[in-house]
């Protein structure tokens, strides 16, 4: 089989990478919305009219992922809408108790006040599961004490909290009145990176139509394995396992998660570093769908076997990924907690690879939390790794999100020939988001 | 010893396992005292002319759920285990359960009777057919709380909401409110339907992958089996239980809308497993 991969493509574009960290330091204000993208929300009218309308108690949910967002949310409502808005910051309130916070902080409100919450999220963090589980269950048992502050009251709150809600406490969560959803702008989306632990990253550095012929090949082979032997059994499965990746590099998701359970199915009982991979595979594919319980649910599993058979590379990898569920369901303390640990370990074993994807992630959550010089710091290591162990997947990643930053932060001298780059890679290698790219690059270039 | 708990209940969590701890040792010297005070009362209450005392226990529903190391869960725990002891006390008691317990183990064995409040009949049984006066019950509950001429653009769009919260009084008032959110002036039937399509939204979070198997069954046969997971789709009101001449069930009409679980009951295939 002939290989003629991406590499070549990478090497002939040269990035200045050094130069990015020393970048003009950047104003965080730069990046902070002046736009407000929640303006053009459908769910806004909704919660302006329902709050208008509110008296004595009642509950509202506010859904939204980006802390940024949630605050700026807040303060435009407080300026808009008729009434006096009393917030509250769960977050700068411990240790005491959530509802003996919110009820303190509701003593004496005025009688047409609305009462604001944010900081939920910090009480219901995986992190701490011992205070997540206090904490739902006291909402579930005292929703009355809530109930008696006879004020209207909005849980501004991103997406994990609410599942651990409506299921953990279902008699508080049948209060509400309204869920009312706020998306993260669109060019926010591209995020962060999964990663498989495997050293072979050869997939990574294919065409999308060497990724197709290669489909097509192993499928053939696939029937000549089809015995019962071991050896066949084992080879079915590895053919399988790669037939998965191809498909997943793709975007098929339907098609790569069968052949992962396939794989998995016909895996040796033995095999524990073959099943811990399958599982961390069908764990990315539900992150990919947005299923973030069930991504979980085998990233927990595949962890728990790396763990216990020492595959350190695995266990970074895995913890990466469950980094990426922690943090698409805004809980960025634990993402970064994962992050942090996977970094480590891949510091600590030389994982140059499992590296790009760790820093890429975390300079995710640095730009969220609006540390814009650790964002473009993690980016620029990042990319560098990218660069030194040629990886195309990484680059495209890398490039893609660090051009965005830069370019957003007015930076385009820098940041449009990575978007340029990551054009080139991500249409030659099939990457499913590539379009997107392209219309960012128009929009930056066209200025 | 009452008062003394109850005060201190509250405080932190260690304490409260301490608290139980005592409980559990002490239990039938805190049964006794407690019927001493009941009988009491009982005594007192017949001399002022009635017939007797009835408690009745709110929020036992709430009862954390969790599979105990022994395999138990912690709602069986209580109302199966400990069942002689919840009748224990001298006077008539009234219980809220978890729903999920009445199909998990024969609570009948324990307990003098078991009743369960239903969803609101809205439709037969089997033809489908709207029922009226359950319709009209519900209808009753809606003027009651809007001005019906102010608000609505015709009444069909009242029964439209209706229709769709399935029977439970909590949805219809949510989908009330859902529709108010969408306008200034009056609900005509697009609003309607966007209000529907939001509480569609709600309830497709709570739908888990590994539930769409139960929920096609239930559709099917429109009776509740009893697992585990069926305590679950109850709870959550994924799944509505109405009672008339029999008992059955059906998946709440939002559910039915969620796009995994449409097409989980068009798929033909019966067992789809891992």
């Amino acid at each position: 089989m002939k290989k003629k991969t991406l590499k070549k493509k990478i090497a002939d574009i040269s990035v200045p990478a050094k130069e990015y960290s020393k970048a003009k330091q950047p104003q965080p204000k730069a990046i902070s919305s002046t736009e407000f993208p929640f303006l053009a929300a459908p769910d806004l009218p909704r919660l302006m009219r329902a709050l208008r309308r509110a008296q004595g108690f009642s509950l509202y949910f506010v859904r939204c992922n980006l802390p940024q967002m949630r605050q700026e949310l807040s303060n435009w409502i407080k300026q808009n809408l008729a009434k006096p808005v009393i917030e509250i910051n769960l977050h700068n309130t411990p240790p005491a108790d959530p509802i003996l916070a919110i009820k303190a902080a509701a003593e004496g409100a005025p009688e047409k006040a609305v009462l604001f919450v944010m900081g939920l999220e910090y009480w219901l963090t995986e992190l701490n599961a011992e205070r997540q589980r206090e904490t739902i269950r006291a909402l579930n048992w005292r929703r009355n004490e809530l109930a008696r502050i006879n004020r209207p009251l909005v849980f501004i709150v991103p997406e994990f909290t609410i599942p651990l809600l409506a299921e953990g406490a279902p008699d508080f969560w049948d209060w509400h009145s309204g869920l009312y959803e706020f998306a993260i702008p669109k060019q926010e989306k591209f995020t962060m990176m999964v990663q498989d632990g495997i050293q072979d990253t050869s997939i990574n550095n294919l065409t999308e139509e060497q990724k197709r012929e290669r489909i097509l090949l192993l499928n053939q082979i696939l029937d000549e394995y089809a015995g019962p032997t071991e050896l066949e059994k084992r080879k079915s499965a590895e053919i399988r396992y790669q037939l998965g990746q191809l498909y997943s590099s793709l975007g098929h998701y339907d098609k790569a998660l069968k052949a992962f359970q396939e794989a998995l199915k016909i895996q040796e009982k033995k095999n524990k570093k073959g099943i811990a991979a399958c599982l961390n595979e069908i764990g990315e594919i539900y992150l990919a769908r947005a299923n973030y319980d069930m991504a979980l649910k085998y990233l927990k599993e595949s962890l728990q076997i790396r763990r216990e058979i020492g595959d350190r590379a695995g266990e970074g990898a895995t913890l990466n990924n469950m980094a990426t569920a922690a943090y698409a369901r805004g809980d960025y303390d634990t993402a970064l907690r994962y992050l942090e640990e996977s970094l480590a370990i891949q510091r600590e074993i030389g994982d140059r690879a499992g590296m790009i994807p760790t820093l890429h992630n975390m300079a995710h959550i640095f730009w969220q939390n609006q540390q814009i010089e650790e964002a473009v710091k993690s980016f620029s290591e990042a990319l560098q790794l990218a660069l030194e162990t040629q990886n195309a997947l990484g680059m495209y990643n890398v490039s893609r999100d660090l051009g965005l930053l830069l370019c957003q932060l007015g930076d385009t001298e820098h940041g449009l020939p990575l978007l340029r780059q990551a054009v080139q890679i991500g249409r030659a290698m099939g990457a499913p988001d590539v379009e997107e790219v392209e219309a960012l690059l128009r929009r930056f270039a066209g200025k | 010893m009452l008062a003394a708990f109850s005060g201190q209940i509250r405080s932190g969590s260690t304490r409260k396992i301490e608290i139980r701890r005592e409980l559990e040792k002490e239990l039938t010297v805190f049964i006794s005292r407690l019927n001493e005070l009941i009988d009491d009362v009982q005594i007192q209450l017949k001399k002022k002319g009635w017939q007797g005392l009835v408690a009745i226990v709110d929020g036992l529903e709430k009862m954390h759920y969790r599979i105990q190391p022994d395999g138990q869960s912690t709602h069986s725990e209580l109302f199966v285990q400990h069942a002689e002891q919840l009748k224990s006390p001298h006077c008539h008691i009234l219980y809220t359960v978890p729903i999920s317990l009445l199909f998990n183990v024969n609570l009948g064995d324990s307990f003098a009777e078991t009743d369960v409040i239903p969803m609101v009949k809205i439709q037969e049984h089997g033809t489908k057919k709207s029922y009226r006066p359950g319709v009209d019950a519900l209808y009753e509950i809606v003027v009651k709380r809007v001005e019906m001429e102010a608000i609505f653009d015709q009444h069909g769009d009242v029964k439209r909401l209706i229709q769709a919260s399935g029977g439970s009084v909590r949805d219809l008032m949510r989908l009330l409110r859902f529709a108010c959110d969408e306008t200034d002036t009056k609900i005509n039937r697009a609003h309607v339907e966007h209000a529907i399509q939001r509480l569609v939204r709600e309830y497709d979070r709570l739908v888990r992958d590994e539930d769409l198997e139960g929920l096609k069954q239930i559709a099917a046969t429109q009776q509740i089996p009893g697992d585990e997971t069926s305590g679950r789709l109850l709870h959550h009101r994924l799944v509505l239980e109405y009672v008339n001449d029999d008992r059955w069930a059906d998946l709440h009409p939002a559910v039915r809308e969620c796009p995994r679980v449409k097409k989980a009951l068009k798929s033909p295939k019966d067992t789809h497993s891992k």
